[in-house]
Order: C-alpha cells, then structure tokens, then sequence
C-alpha cells in the first residue's frame, strides 16, 4: 500500500513537472464528474449515427405488414418491433437510430456555419472597435430581436423544405450570441501586452486575429458551440414537427413526434422513444457544455 | 560609426475631447550602431510612447509628426507591409511584463521561432532547431526539452529570457528595451541586463533602454537623455551627466535616489507633479516644480543648449554658461 503511494508520489512529481496543458484539462475533468455522462451520451449519439445500418434492425422506411393490426393501428413493442411500429407499419427504432443523423447532422453543420459567421464578424467587431464594431453590433441586435425559431419557419418556407435548407436557415439565423460573446472576449484578450509583443515581432492583422487571439478565445467558443449544437437539434426537430424540416419518409425525431401526435392515445411509442431521445440528445449536449464551462473556467482551474 | 536610429524633432499627439495635445514634443536622439542609449524619465513622461512611435505601435488616433530615419529610412513613410518587414526582424522590442507578453497557448518554441518563420522564411522544424539554439544563448538549462514547454511553466526571469531570445531571433540592429527589468526581483534584474550588454556586443546591436531607473542607466548605457513631461531636458554620455549633471530636473531626480556612500541625509524628492497634458506651460515645463526657477522660465522654452562634449541640456541656467558641443 505504502510502496503504492510512494511510486505514484514519484510518478505523479515526474509528470507535473512535464505537465501540457491537455493534462491539466484532463485532471480538472475528474472534478467535474457529469461532463463524463454528457460525453457519453454525446458518443453514443455518434455511434448510433454513423452505425445506423448496422445498429438498425430493418430498413426505416419499409412499410412492414405486420406492424399494422387488422384494424390498421400500428402494432406495439414487440421482439420484430422493440419500440413499436408507426402508423404505416415503420419500424419506430429503425427509424430512431437513423433519425439521429438528422439531428447530428443538423446539431454540428448549423452549429459551424453560425459558428463561422459569428466568430469572424466578432473577432473584427472586437478588435477593430468604433465604426466597424457599432455596425456589426447593431446587425447583431437585429439578428437577436427576431424569434429565432419563426423566423427560421418563415425561412424555410420560403427555400423550400429539406435539409440542406434547414441548415441554412439554423445557420445563418444563430450566430448572434456568438459574435457578441467573442467580441467581448477579444476585448478583454487584445489587451494583452502579446498582442503587442507579436505586432513588434511583425505579425500582420490577420495572423494576430487568428492565431495569436482566436487560440485565447477557443474555451468559451467551445463550450458556447456545445450548447449550440443542443439548441439546434431542437429547432429543427421543432422545424420538423410543424412539418416544414426534413420531409417524410425521411426520419427525423421532429416529424416521428409530429406522426404520433395524432395517435397518442391508443400508441404512445409513436411520440414517447423519438421524445425521449431528443431529451437525451439535448441533455447530453447540455451536460457536455456546461462541465466544459466550469472546467474553462479560471476559477476552478487546476494548477 | 554610424547611426542606426536617428529621431528628429518628434511630435506625438493624442485626441483628447476633439482636441489634439502633444505627449512628446521636440524629442531628438540618435544611436549609434551597437551603442547604448538610456531614455530616462518618471512615469508618463512619455518614453512608452516614444518607443511605440518608432515601432509604429501607437494606435491610429496618435498623430506622429518629425522624422524617425532608421539607417537613414525615415519609418513614418513606410507602408504597413514594409514596416511590419522591420518589426522583429530590424528593430525588437522586449516589454515590461514577461508574465503576460508571452502568448500562453502556445508552446515557446514556437513563439521563439515565429518571427524567424515570419522574416527568414525558415520551415517550421528549421526554427524549432534554432530556438534551441537561442534558448541555449539566453541561459536557459535543458533547452532541447524546455522548447516545448507553455510559458506558464516559466518563472518570471526566465520568461524575459524566453522574450529576449524571441527579441533576438533575427539578429536585429536595434532592441527597444521597455523597462525590462522593472518587474524581476533584484537578483535577476542583474543577470538579465548582463544577458542583454553580452548579446548586444555580440551582435554589435544598438539598444534603446527605456527606464526609470538610474542605478540600470549607469550600469547599462553609453549615453542617457533624461525626459520630463513629454521633452528631452537633458542628454550626454552616462558618466558626463552622473558626474556633472546641468539640468535642475536631472540633480532632482539623482538626489532622489539614496546614496550608499558618504554621511547619511534626508532624500530629496521633486516637490509637486508633473503637468498635465492638457494644461502644459507655456515656458520650461518643469518651472513649477524647479528650485531654481527664474521669471523668464515660465514664459519661454530655452531649448536645448550646449553643456559640454554631446552633452545637452535644456535650462536657462545654461544659457550664460553655455559651450560647443562638438
């Protein structure tokens, strides 16, 4: 027991002192335990959307008989069937499993584009202040006074209803929040004295937004496109739900609730595993983002 | 030898309420090359300033007027891509903070090896086998394995060290020192400026040192010009002006100081402050503050006038004794 500690004192004072910073990261993880569950779930959602074929028991748009009783109500939870079948004789976890693309797809794509577009306007908002900044800001403002989710609609109505569109309007209606909060990061970054030191040293304006301030800026980025991804997947199982997001027999956790909201009462699978997949799905995304937050963040930093 | 920087009649404003004030006036001062030029002063005396002006580091809104002739190449006319070319690699600049003038996410090998890959045009593993190399130089042990080390895993000594080697990496011609000692602890204060006097003679690199401190100018510097309130009051080889210093503002600033030698007396300060900005007198700047101080003083500005061998100094008590220069 004794030697155990001894060796692992003589490990661990080897190691400090060689310490980068991907290890102080992982060390201030093991404080804050729910990052783990938000990563799992967030893995497992990975897992479930690139093995779809193999995960999937049945081909999610097959219109199956025998899920269908006599009367033409679906058929519940069975060994064929584990989450039931839908209102056409679907297979309800086949079409889960591949519904998880839609989500994962719509959760990253959209969040990168608003990502892009954000970080970009509020790294030259920020770091070139007066005229330029009062402009970008007041787009900003705009940006943020329209109800994020109806202004989407009338978007993709107006596009057209598929994915690819869905994307762009998610895209390009959700990068307010990020500008803003990487300008008030560069704000407080450009500041310091190696900006400065690195204009003495040369650099061009370019390269001191991009690689001397936006690697400073990179841990609130994060934990603000992780939160981003969970709000995505609800807008566009939201977009999905009014009917105006990816289109059937396309699956989607949104339009699989909308489906079986008309037969809730007889079939409540129908809305009840694709719900509760889109609450893990949101939860653990939430999870993720709020440890990487409190991890980030220079209070709880571990030295 | 020549001069490697020559600063002529510099004016440097600030916009303050949609009107322009000057923070430096009539600065003039030459280097030579591999020559040390103290710029001494107190706080906001404008030497900051001074230094960012000729780095073209002041922010858009300063007006910068005169000439700064780099090797005769006057840097207020160049464009910014030439200009940038220079930083770096011609001139360098160390800064006052070394906790915070190193970038913290990146590894100093890299950082070391920037401007190298900027200016020379080295690949990437080129400059990581020559911040080795110059991390060798500075003094710092183990440099194969503290080259991919972050800055927080620096002490505050050894990040000047680490901010001298990235200042050197170019060979440049002339280092602008901004108080570069004043954050490090006694001991290291010292090993630091032998670091810079040993690598400056190396190189036969100028340096600008700008502090507050007397005690560094004379270890450091060939020659010194004291600022006060934004104007050179006083300027000449370091044992010229310690011996025999002209300017009342120079003889404030030394009996400020205490002395380790010779019978124990009260320290004198400067009585009062250092005008404003925005209400500078019209006459001698510092009249207000002066003992000596006569009524032709607060109206008008004597100019610089001859002390003895370069040596400048601008006060009317000059004037009855004042000798050629050259």
């Amino acid at each position: 027991m004794s030697v155990q500690n001894a060796s692992a004192a003589i490990g661990g004072a080897s190691k400090s002192q060689k310490k980068s910073r991907g290890a102080l990261f992982w060390k201030s993880v093991r404080k804050f335990p729910m990052v783990y569950v938000g990563g799992l779930i967030v893995f497992l959602l990975v897992i479930c959307a690139v093995f779809a074929p193999v995960l999937a028991l049945h081909n999610p748009i097959t219109q199956y008989q025998n899920g269908l009783h006599m009367d033409g109500t679906p058929v519940g939870p069975s060994k064929f069937f584990p989450f039931g079948a839908d209102d056409v004789g679907r297979d309800v976890y086949s079409r889960l499993i591949y519904g998880s693309r839609v989500s994962l797809i719509v959760g990253f794509v959209a969040t990168a584009i608003s990502l892009l577009i954000g970080t970009t306007l509020g790294l030259i908002s920020g770091y070139f202040g007066g005229f330029i900044d009062t402009v970008i800001m007041r787009i900003t403002d705009t940006i943020l006074a329209f109800p994020f989710l109806l202004f989407a609609l009338a978007l993709v109505t107006i596009l057209g209803s598929s994915l690819t569109n869905v994307l762009i309007a998610i895209g390009i209606l959700g990068w307010g929040v990020m500008a803003r909060v990487v300008r008030g990061q560069v704000l407080s970054v450009k500041e310091f004295e190696y900006v400065q030191a690195a204009r003495a040293l040369g650099a061009s304006t370019p390269r001191i937004l991009f690689r001397v301030i936006l690697p400073n800026i990179l841990g609130p980025i994060i934990v603000l496109a992780t939160l981003a991804v969970s709000q995505n997947i609800l807008v566009e199982a939201g977009l999905s739900f009014l009917g105006v997001g990816v289109q059937p027999p396309t699956p989607s956790w949104g339009n699989m609730i909308y489906a079986g909201v008309q037969d809730y009462q007889f079939a409540p699978w129908l809305m009840v595993y694709p719900g509760v997949a889109l609450l893990l799905a949101v939860l653990g995304f939430n999870l993720l983002g709020d440890g990487l937050r409190d991890i980030l963040d220079p209070r709880n930093a571990t030295h | 030898m020549s001069n490697v920087l020559e600063v002529k009649d510099l004016e440097i404003q600030f916009e303050i309420d949609e009107k322009y004030y000057s923070a430096v006036k009539d600065v003039s001062f030459y280097i030579r090359e591999g020559e040390t030029l103290g710029l001494v002063g107190e706080s906001g005396c404008g030497k900051s300033v001074t230094s960012l002006s000729i780095m073209r580091l002041l922010q858009d809104t300063a007006k910068v007027s005169g000439a700064i002739l780099y090797n005769g190449e006057n840097l207020l006319e160049l464009g910014p891509a030439k200009m940038r070319g220079i930083r770096g690699n011609e001139i360098s600049m160390i800064f006052q903070e070394p906790m915070t003038s190193l970038n913290p996410v990146h590894r100093i090998g890299r950082q070391i090896g920037e401007s190298l890959m900027l200016h020379k045009g080295l690949s990437a593993s080129e400059a990581r086998l020559e911040a080795i190399e110059l991390l060798r130089k500075v003094g710092i042990p183990r440099p194969d394995e503290v080259v991919d080390d972050y800055p927080h895993q620096f002490s505050g000594g050894m990040r000047q060290r680490v901010m001298i080697a990235i200042a050197m990496a170019c060979q440049p011609k002339l280092l602008i020192a901004d108080e570069p000692t004043t954050a490090l602890d006694v001991t290291i204060q010292a090993q630091i400026l032998d670091l810079m006097r040993k690598l400056a003679a190396e190189n036969n690199m100028a340096i600008l040192l700008i502090t507050h401190d007397l005690g560094v100018v004379a270890e450091m510097c060939d020659r010194v010009a004291v600022m006060y309130a934004g104007k050179i009051m006083e300027q000449g080889p370091v044992r010229e002006v310690f011996r025999n210093p002209q300017n009342p503002y120079t003889i404030g600033l030394m009996n400020s100081i205490p002395k380790l030698e010779g019978p124990r007396m009260r320290l004198q300060p400067i009585e009062g402050n250092v005008p404003s900005v925005r209400n500078m007198p019209q006459g001698c700047r510092f009249a207000a503050r002066c003992p000596y101080v006569m009524d032709i003083c607060r109206e008008q500005d004597p100019g610089l006038l001859g002390a003895g061998p370069e040596h400048i100094s601008r006060c009317w008590l000059q004037a009855d004794r004042e000798v050629q220069t050259q």
